[in-house]
């Protein structure tokens, strides 16, 4: 056996999963046809929409996952991202990529706004505050059709590779790179933030507001943030969407997107990096089971989609309830009982109104272990 | 003036539509702590069960059409029914998950019972017949007619539905107040340790519960099918408005989610109605903005009141 | 559990637990366990690439594969789903005569769930992965626009776009490949319009639309379309696909005194307008957009109620079983597992007719560039569904192929066409 050390298999797997995404998705093409998984231009893009999609999941994760403020309404941070950036490029012809953290930080700061007014809500009443925001926002979006051309929406031209690439990458390829560069950044800056003093006073809040600011956290300045910084995510999201859809419109981040988000992020996994990449992934890939399932040629093939969409995720809540990344980590024993224990507890807490001393003392996260809804614990 | 009453008038009977699906919302919210996104659909489902009845086809098979409110108790019995084997068989198996994980699972229903409907009953709008009127001293309660309230109009129907919201809510209040299993329901969703060790029967509270709310759903289905036509999406906008209408009377209080409803259906109606330029003299603001003064009127009652108007607010003991 | 031997201490916290592994080689052996998870997750998830290859895409000695992309799942799902299958259907019977070109016709359908985004991402897997010879009646006007720049870009012809927009045949310069069908929701306004100011001048107009491209394309095409001077718009009122009733909406138009009133709205709410009018025991001259003219509102509105209501159509009414066209079409629907027939199946065949016969124009030559010619040189093709005196008409610089209409009228419970064919060719 070799005689390998943890840092060296850390480094392989590394290397591994940079190969994997700089080299083999975008080229594998070009190999002979008896090489296995290649990797098509249209998987290629398929690629790009995961990485694009990864971003708005880590954003959100972290308002939700971490902070445990549940937003419904991402979809609107994510189209006022994908607006600025369209009607940047559209009607005052910037270069693309100067749009992109214009859009992050003008909704990184329209999120900050929101932000305010959601301090006073919790639970039940930031979701559906937050739904509401996501049906008002396509009737804005075409009320003020001056500034986004209203119903009809904006074509861009996706972004091509400049002369000097021109001969290594295609179109499919460059927008790629593009996407994941994009979400690589995003994903260190949201790494960073969750293992730094403000992710941990995030994660403080939402086991125990009261606890948090007992010890000295000032949780109105931090759950803005929190907003401030998903919908930051947000905004690139739609920037990056806009160079890879080519296409936006009002209706294009309606209720039904922005729930999504939410599905996306638990079956991923909460309160997870890996999580959001993961539910990014299956959020791209459910037309493809259906395709499968669609070949098998079951009966009312036509309805099946919505049906077995709706199966898999009851299914998928049922014995994966922290989500893929959950699944992964407790296969591979990796984390503690303790944090998947506070996560429960925290969650627990989400809309109910506590009227007495739990049983185990102290608010919040002191609750019983293992709390059931039927009270067996 | 008279305008001003009629518009009124129309946004109170839709708003007690919206009311009706918030108290099965309200309902479950109570029971369980959890947001129902299926109960639109639940609601929608039902719908079609009592019109399958009502036009003669069950399942298939030519039957002799029912009368109207035979295929309304029936249908009541099948929501009965679905809500306590939902609640029982996908339910169950999540109990004690963290919540947005129940909120995912009901996601999934509300997929399994679009891709249902659409499957048995196909997606062409049905019409769906509205109740036949009936007289009770002298009053008339649905059919086609319509009641003269001065210089306001308002059809019979509209009337019902209204008298029905408020009727339910009624009951549904004094249920939880004043008998023991309203209570014990109560009891189950403050602390279900402390009920179990009073003799509750927290896992047949949880059902009755959702059985309760389809069956509230199924009424309020039936109620609102005659005035729009009966297909898969039908009750797509009414549970955004509901949830909404729930929000803000307060996600623990039956009258509040009524309250709520007629509040935001008078409120979308003078919207519509004085919002246009003529009155408002703006370019800005509109009547296509309608969702939008919604969630205004939502986020500043929320601000006053985080709990909504009748909900109680959440102590926390340290 | 194995003891491992003893190993110099590379790290200071590497210490032997009973498992055999320190905390921070545990950490990382599980962190590479994860990502190779992950690595070997995404791989297990992707097939090689498997595509017929011919000189032609989408063309074989047998085969000619065409793609679709539409909402097969979601709401919208069920009320567009017979347009698919009355299309399948119809493809079906033309491969039981023998196919045309020799060849079957096998037309791919996937679902873009009624999003941009999603139809992007289908149209790029019909086009790169299946290789189909060209898209034909991609449906959805915010799901198409995501798609046709893509298809224009690669060549790829987008026969006969399923949507009102007007963008699909206004640019055939820069959008070369991309043919619309049915008339766009402005030019049905225009006409409209004129309608109105030729035969109701002086009557006052009020508009209910539904606030998005289809209401207010319709809208602008209607003022486009009225004379100032002979017919005042009075009142305009919007509703949401979400709403759920309209009776606001109605309420007002009555009140600013509309004569006439016209609907861009979906049978959903065309009717609760015609019910509500009646109920309020007004009596307007409603004239609805094409959607609604299907036999089915007659089941919505009791025929009493909908008599001498007026809308706009080009699609023979499918009640008229007496008609040789429309009986072809239940016995071709009825053999080829079909949807029931209405307005939206016999959408479907006819487009599935003007698709046959392109295919047919170009068996000599078999190409994306000559279907595309082959399509622009219809003239005076007649789909057997259509009204007589509809035709498609196509050039290099017309991409609108359908571009007529005829007025109907609500007689006895049935839609009846009278008048003239109005013609914007």
């Amino acid at each position: 056996m070799l005689r390998t050390t943890a840092r060296q298999r850390r480094l392989l797997a590394f290397v591994l999963l940079a190969f994997f995404l700089l080299y083999w998705i975008p080229f594998s093409n070009a190999f002979p046809g008896w090489v296995p998984v290649q990797f098509g231009s249209y998987r290629i893009f398929q690629a790009t929409t995961i990485a694009m999609w990864a971003i708005v999941a880590l954003g959100l994760n972290i308002l939700t996952g971490y902070n445990g403020q549940i937003s419904l309404g991402h979809g609107a941070f994510v189209a006022l991202g994908g607006y600025t950036s369209a009607i940047l490029i559209f009607d005052h012809n910037w270069p693309f990529w100067a749009t992109i953290p214009i859009a992050g930080l003008l909704t990184g700061a329209i999120g900050f706004l929101v932000g305010l007014p959601a301090l006073r809500l919790t639970g039940p009443y930031l979701a559906i505050a937050t739904l509401a925001l996501a049906l008002a926002t396509p009737q804005i979006l075409q009320k003020y059709e001056g500034l986004t051309h209203g119903s009809q929406g904006i074509n861009i031209d996706s972004p091509t590779p400049p002369g000097a690439l021109d001969n290594i990458l295609n179109d499919t390829q460059y927008l790629y790179f593009f996407a994941l560069l994009a979400a690589f950044i995003m994903t260190i800056i949201a790494w960073n933030i969750v293992r730094s003093r403000m992710g941990r006073a995030f994660v403080a809040i939402r086991d125990s507001e009261i606890a948090a600011q007992a010890m000295g956290i000032s949780v109105p300045r931090f759950k803005t943030m929190a907003f401030a910084i998903s919908a930051f995510f947000a905004g690139i999201c739609g920037g990056v969407y806009v160079q890879v859809i080519g296409f936006v419109s009002p209706r294009s981040f309606d209720v039904l997107q922005s729930i999504n988000y939410l599905t996306t992020i638990v079956v991923g996994g909460l309160a997870s990096i890996l999580g959001s990449i993961l539910g990014a992934a299956v959020f791209v890939l459910v037309p493809e089971v259906n395709s499968l399932l669609e070949g098998l040629h079951l009966p009312a093939a036509d309805q099946a989609p919505d049906v077995l969409y709706g199966a898999s995720l009851i299914l998928v809540m049922i014995f994966m309830p922290y989500g893929f990344a959950g699944f992964i980590r407790r296969v591979g024993r990796l984390q503690p009982p303790l944090v998947m224990q506070s996560l429960s507890d925290f969650f627990g807490q989400v809309g109910l109104r506590v009227r007495t001393i739990r049983p185990n003392g102290g608010g919040g996260g002191g609750a019983s272990s293992g709390k059931k809804r039927d009270g067996s614990s | 003036m008279e305008l001003f009453l009629q518009q009124v008038l129309t946004g109170l009977a839709t708003g007690a539509v919206y009311g009706l699906v918030a108290l099965a919302i309200v309902l479950i919210y109570r029971s369980t702590d959890v947001i129902n996104f299926a109960q639109g659909q639940m609601a929608m489902f039902t719908t079609f069960f009592a019109w399958m009845l009502l036009d003669g086809s069950f399942l298939g098979r030519n039957i002799h059409p029912l009368h109207f409110w035979i295929a309304f108790v029936l249908t009541l019995a099948f929501g009965i029914i679905l809500g306590a084997v939902l609640e029982r068989v996908i339910l169950r198996p999540v109990e004690g998950r963290p919540i947005l994980t129940i909120v995912i699972v009901t996601l999934g229903l509300f997929s399994v019972f679009s891709g249902l409907a659409t499957w048995s009953w196909g997606g062409i709008p049905k019409a769906f017949p509205p109740p036949p009127e009936i007289k009770v001293t002298g009053i008339s309660f649905f059919g086609d007619g319509a009641l003269d309230i001065g210089p306001t109009v308002i059809s019979y129907h509209d009337l019902t539905i209204m008298v029905v919201a408020v009727g339910i809510m009624l009951v549904l209040y004094a249920f939880f107040q004043y008998t023991p299993i309203g209570l014990a329901m109560r009891a189950t969703a403050q602390n279900p340790v402390a009920a179990r060790l009073m003799g509750i029967r927290v896992g047949n509270m949880l059902t009755l519960g959702w059985a309760l709310s389809a069956a509230v759903g199924a009424v309020g289905g039936m109620m609102i099918a005659p005035l729009v036509l009966l297909q898969p999406p039908m009750m797509l906008g009414v549970l955004l408005y509901a949830f909404a209408a729930a929000v803000l009377g307060g996600m623990d209080s039956p009258p509040g989610a009524v309250v709520g409803g007629l509040i935001l259906g008078v409120v979308e109606n003078l919207v519509g109605t004085y919002t246009t330029e003529e009155y408002l003299h703006v370019d800005w603001f509109g009547p296509e903005m309608k969702l939008t003064a919604a969630l205004v009127v939502i986020v500043l009652v929320l601000m006053i009141r985080p709990t909504g108007l009748f909900g109680r607010k959440a102590l926390r003991r340290v | 559990m194995k003891i491992p031997a003893p190993q110099p201490a590379r790290f200071p916290n590497q210490l032997s637990t009973e498992k055999g592994c320190s905390a921070d080689a545990d950490a990382s052996r599980r962190g590479a366990r994860r990502l190779l998870k992950l690595v070997a997750l995404l791989a297990g998830l992707t097939a090689a690439c498997v595509g017929n290859q011919g000189d032609v895409p989408g063309v074989t000695d047998s085969t000619i594969v065409l793609g679709q992309h539409t909402p097969l799942s979601g709401g919208f799902a069920a009320v567009y789903e017979p347009i698919a299958s009355a299309q399948e259907a119809y493809f079906d019977y033309v491969n039981s005569q023998g196919g045309v070109c020799g060849r079957r016709i096998d037309l791919r359908v996937e679902d873009d769930f009624y999003d941009p985004a999603r139809a992007l991402d289908a149209t790029k897997k019909l086009v790169e992965r299946d290789k189909v010879l060209a898209i034909v009646g991609g449906l959805g006007t915010a799901s198409h626009s995501a798609v046709y720049e893509y298809l224009n870009e690669k060549g790829v012809p987008d026969l006969f776009v399923s949507s009102g927009a007007r963008k699909w045949g206004s640019d055939p310069e820069r959008f070369p490949y991309t043919i619309g069908f049915i008339i766009d929701y402005t030019s049905e306004g225009a006409i409209i319009g004129k309608y109105i100011s030729t035969h109701l001048p002086g009557q006052q107009v009020g508009v209910l639309y539904q606030n998005d491209d289809f209401g207010r394309d319709g809208i602008a095409g209607l003022k486009a379309g009225l004379d100032p001077e002979k017919n005042d718009l009075v009142s305009e009122q919007s509703y949401e696909s979400s709403d759920t009733d309209i009776r606001s909406q109605v309420l007002n138009l009555r009140t600013a005194g509309a004569e006439v009133v016209v609907a861009y709205s979906l049978p959903g709410f065309s009717t609760q307008l015609i019910s509500g009018a009646s109920r309020l025991g007004w009596e307007p001259q409603i004239i609805l957009s094409y959607v609604n003219t299907d036999p089915v509102m007659f089941k919505y509105v009791p025929p009493q109620v909908m008599e001498g209501v007026l809308a706009t159509g080009y699609l023979i009414p499918p009640d008229r079983t007496a008609d040789a066209a429309i009986a072809r079409h239940r016995q071709i629907m009825a053999d080829h597992d079909g949807p029931q027939p209405s307005n939206y199946s016999l959408y479907g065949q006819a487009l599935a007719e003007t698709v046959v016969k392109v295919l047919g124009d170009t068996c000599d030559d078999l190409s994306r560039e000559s279907l595309v010619r082959a399509a622009e040189s219809l003239r005076g093709f007649h789909p057997s569904v259509l009204l007589e005196g509809i035709d498609v008409n196509l050039s290099p610089s017309d991409h609108y192929a359908v571009q007529a209409l005829q007025m109907h009228r609500a007689v006895s419970g049935r839609w009846e066409p009278f008048g003239d064919i109005v013609s914007l060719d």
